[in-house]
């Protein structure tokens, strides 16, 4: 389905400076979000997304289409990323005073994101507990065990909770794609 | 393996949100290549939070992407011999002192074995031409040890011979015989010891001129009148083998030279020597 996006990424592990534009302007606003959303500094996830792209650049021959999409990849790389700074950031933080944030759950989609396909977060509509979940595990990068540990729950809890999450997300976006799809016709 | 208990526990989602172990990991990643539906399963995940992220989706300032095209025509690229086995390594270690170290490594790796090679053939070389000369000496040492066996029979025999001999010669039935040359032959002498008894002699044929080519000496008994052949003499032998010699009558012995390999009468024209007994 993706042919043409096959051509680009092909092109860019070929050191095309054009494919490299390219990709830049589809998934640049999607992955300044996601760094936005984890690191909640607008400097830093700017310089962050720059620093990302150019791993993108330099390693775009390691990519490896058995395991994703070539977003997903790119996806992987800015988490990470932004997941080391974040730890960074709150081990200074830890270490200047004993103000924590972490125990206090900051509802998500506080950033002003302005949704491609006119909604403005769509994980408000997951069950709250379920919000948590992919908080902690996407967004700060706790492991499931961290997770259970923090959030005082059974690791098997934490595991069904993202199952849910996820499917519902799914269910959400099917409905999503379809008024799109409607709006578009 | 149940793959819908697989499927079921969560395991995906946590994979597609990053909270799993490195074993984990690689425990996804390598039941997802081994069955299409828990593939199918991880596919779908993946675009689940790929349009989660497309929806949270912020506009990047201007700018920023004119500083990152410029950036990048003084970056190289890593090549593909640079793949390092852990993903998870290489998105989330930017520092590029490990793709140096790994490239250190392998090109440490790749002369060591260039070095190693080397050494092998050499050795295998050098193993061969050890091979062909022991091989070489093997078959010489065996002609050399058949040459010196048969030198050793050989010997043995002459020892054999000269006991048997000096049996002849020294018991006391055994009678000593100056052969003179003929009148053709003045100069040509012989020597025979002949056991009456045993009825064998021993011939020395020392004195005789040594024979043209094609020709060979003949020995003979004469018994009752009639010339008995004894055989031809060895060209190469001065001293015979003991002759067994079973005639009645015998008068003298004689010794012609003939054609090679004898004849059946004597050619009394080349007469050398002869003795009465």
């Amino acid at each position: 389905m993706d042919n043409q996006a096959d051509v680009l990424i092909k092109e860019l592990q070929q050191g095309s400076e054009k494919a490299f534009g390219l990709l830049y302007d589809q998934y640049s606003s999607s992955l300044y979000g996601l760094i936005l959303k984890i690191v909640a500094d607008d400097g830093l996830a700017q310089d962050l997304l720059q620093e990302c792209f150019i791993t993108v650049w330099k390693k775009a021959s390691l990519y490896d289409p058995s395991k994703g999409s070539f977003f997903t990849w790119m996806l992987n790389i800015c988490r990470n990323r932004s997941i080391d700074e974040l730890r960074k950031v709150n081990r200074q933080r830890t270490h200047l005073d004993q103000i924590v944030a972490t125990n206090e759950i900051s509802p998500l989609g506080d950033a002003t994101n302005v949704d491609a396909i006119g909604l403005n977060d769509i994980i408000d509509k997951l069950p709250k507990e379920q919000q948590v979940i992919i908080d902690y595990l996407y967004f700060r990068g706790y492991t499931q065990k961290e997770t259970s540990e923090e959030l005082n729950i059974p690791l098997g809890t934490v595991k069904t909770r993202a199952r849910y999450a996820l499917n519902e997300l799914k269910n959400v976006f099917v409905i999503i794609v379809l008024i799109w799809i409607l709006k578009n016709t | 393996m149940d793959i819908k208990e697989y499927i079921e526990s969560g395991i995906i989602e946590s994979y597609v949100l990053g909270a799993v172990s490195d074993q984990e990991r690689r425990e996804v990643e390598c039941m997802s290549k081994i069955y299409p539906e828990i593939e199918a399963e991880l596919r779908l995940n993946q675009a689940s939070i790929e349009s989660y992220v497309k929806s949270i989706q912020v506009d990047v300032p201007t700018g920023i992407k004119d500083q990152l095209m410029d950036q990048i025509k003084s970056i190289p690229q890593d090549s593909k011999l640079t793949i390092v086995k852990n993903e998870n390594a290489e998105v989330k270690d930017d520092n590029s002192s490990s793709i140096v170290f790994m490239r250190r490594v392998a090109a440490a790796a790749v002369i060591l074995v260039l070095v190693t090679g080397g050494v092998l053939i050499t050795q295998y070389n050098s193993n061969q031409n050890l091979k062909a000369k022991y091989a070489e000496l093997e078959i010489n040492s065996n002609s050399q040890k058949a040459e010196l066996s048969d030198e050793l029979k050989g010997l043995t025999a002459s020892l054999d011979e000269m006991v048997l001999r000096e049996q002849i010669i020294s018991s006391k039935q055994t009678k000593e015989y100056q052969m003179d040359g003929t009148a053709n032959q003045p100069d040509a002498r012989a020597k025979v010891y002949w056991n009456a008894s045993e009825k064998n002699l021993l011939l020395s044929s020392m004195g005789l001129p040594a024979p043209e080519e094609g020709k060979q000496y003949q020995l003979w008994a004469i018994a009752g009148g009639v010339p008995v052949d004894l055989g031809v003499l060895d060209k190469k032998r001065v001293f015979s083998k003991p002759i067994s010699v079973d005639v009645n009558n015998l008068q003298a012995f004689a010794i012609t030279l003939e054609k090679d390999g004898g004849s059946e009468t004597p050619n009394l024209e080349e007469l050398y020597v002869i003795v009465n007994v």
